[in-house]
């Protein structure tokens, strides 16, 4: 069981040990600086990706018809189940779907929805490094407009204005609230 | 079907990723754009992505440039160019697997259980 910290430290180490501690975080060639593959593949409309490993190889398939900052958030959930929940089992596989969120209530209890809670928030860490956001953060004028803000920190990380939302809120980085 | 030679397959697939990296990209390049951009005609484009002609690795490295990403990722691994027609036979913890995924949908099903054939298919080999 990893707290959130934990994973945000993992998730900064790996940017720094793979020499990509910059934004927007080039997240395909941290996957391959880790020695996995990434494709885009059809994946249909429930799934936004997987992570195949099999005799230590590990790839990443990620959804082509998803919009690009999907595509980038699925890539490091993925790399978070290769970073954190790798086993000894030297084959795994892990499907990332849609409908597991709206499962929520039934599985909140599993370690199913443990790792995947856990490879989110791996994912946003990667994708939105604490201290970058700050950083980010700071330069900004105090007049510049709460959805304007939004959306100029979504474009500048590269990711939706929903993700960048969320880990904002995670952070408890108040924008919304300051004078 | 006449057989392609393994030079071939590589400069299709090289053409495959550029093609891939640069509808990616953001603003979208096109090819005509990358085109002007590397100074050479939109044709030549349109034949570097179909792996009809044989580029040099100058013009990759400048290609990688232009499309902001670095020439590994235009160069296909070793066992991506091998073709994995046998179909392979899949464990039942994986099969499992792709049956919750799937949630009852064939065409899900179908895809995931290619891309995963496909993948542990190449490192039988």
């Amino acid at each position: 069981m990893l707290t959130f910290s934990q994973i945000d430290a993992r998730a900064e180490d790996i940017l720094r040990q793979t020499g990509m501690f910059r934004i927007p975080v080039a997240v395909e060639l941290v996957a391959h600086r880790l020695t996995l593959r990434t494709e885009a593949v059809p994946l249909g409309e429930n799934v936004s990706g997987l992570l195949v490993v099999e005799k230590g190889h590990g790839v990443i398939g990620y959804n082509e018809t998803q919009a690009l900052v999907r595509q980038r958030f699925t890539i490091a959930h993925e790399i978070g189940h290769y970073v954190l929940h790798l086993s000894d089992d030297p084959s795994a596989l892990f499907i990332d779907t849609h409908y597991i969120v709206y499962r929520r209530d039934a599985q909140s209890s599993t370690g199913e929805d443990r790792r995947e809670r856990e490879a989110n928030r791996f994912a946003a860490a990667l994708l939105m490094p604490a201290t970058l956001l700050h950083t980010e953060i700071q330069k900004k004028p105090l007049d510049f407009g709460d959805e304007e803000m939004l959306t100029d920190l979504a474009s500048k990380f590269q990711v939706s204005t929903q993700a960048m939302s969320i880990r904002l809120s995670n952070l408890g980085f108040n924008i919304w609230q300051e004078e | 079907m006449g057989k392609m030679s393994d030079d071939e397959f590589l400069y299709q697939a090289v053409g495959e990723k550029i093609r891939h990296v640069r509808e990616q990209s953001r603003p979208k390049l096109s090819q005509a754009q990358l085109a002007t951009r590397l100074g050479v005609s939109r044709a030549s484009i349109v034949n570097i992505e179909a792996g009809r002609q044989r580029t040099p690795l100058h013009v990759l490295w400048q290609i990688a440039g232009i499309l902001g990403t670095e020439l590994s990722l235009l160069i296909p691994q070793r066992d991506e160019l091998l073709e994995t027609q046998a179909p392979i036979k899949l464990d039942e913890r994986t099969i499992n697997q792709i049956e919750t995924a799937a949630n009852g949908d064939p065409e899900t099903r179908r895809l995931l259980t290619g891309f995963v054939s496909k993948v542990k298919a190449r490192t039988e080999n």
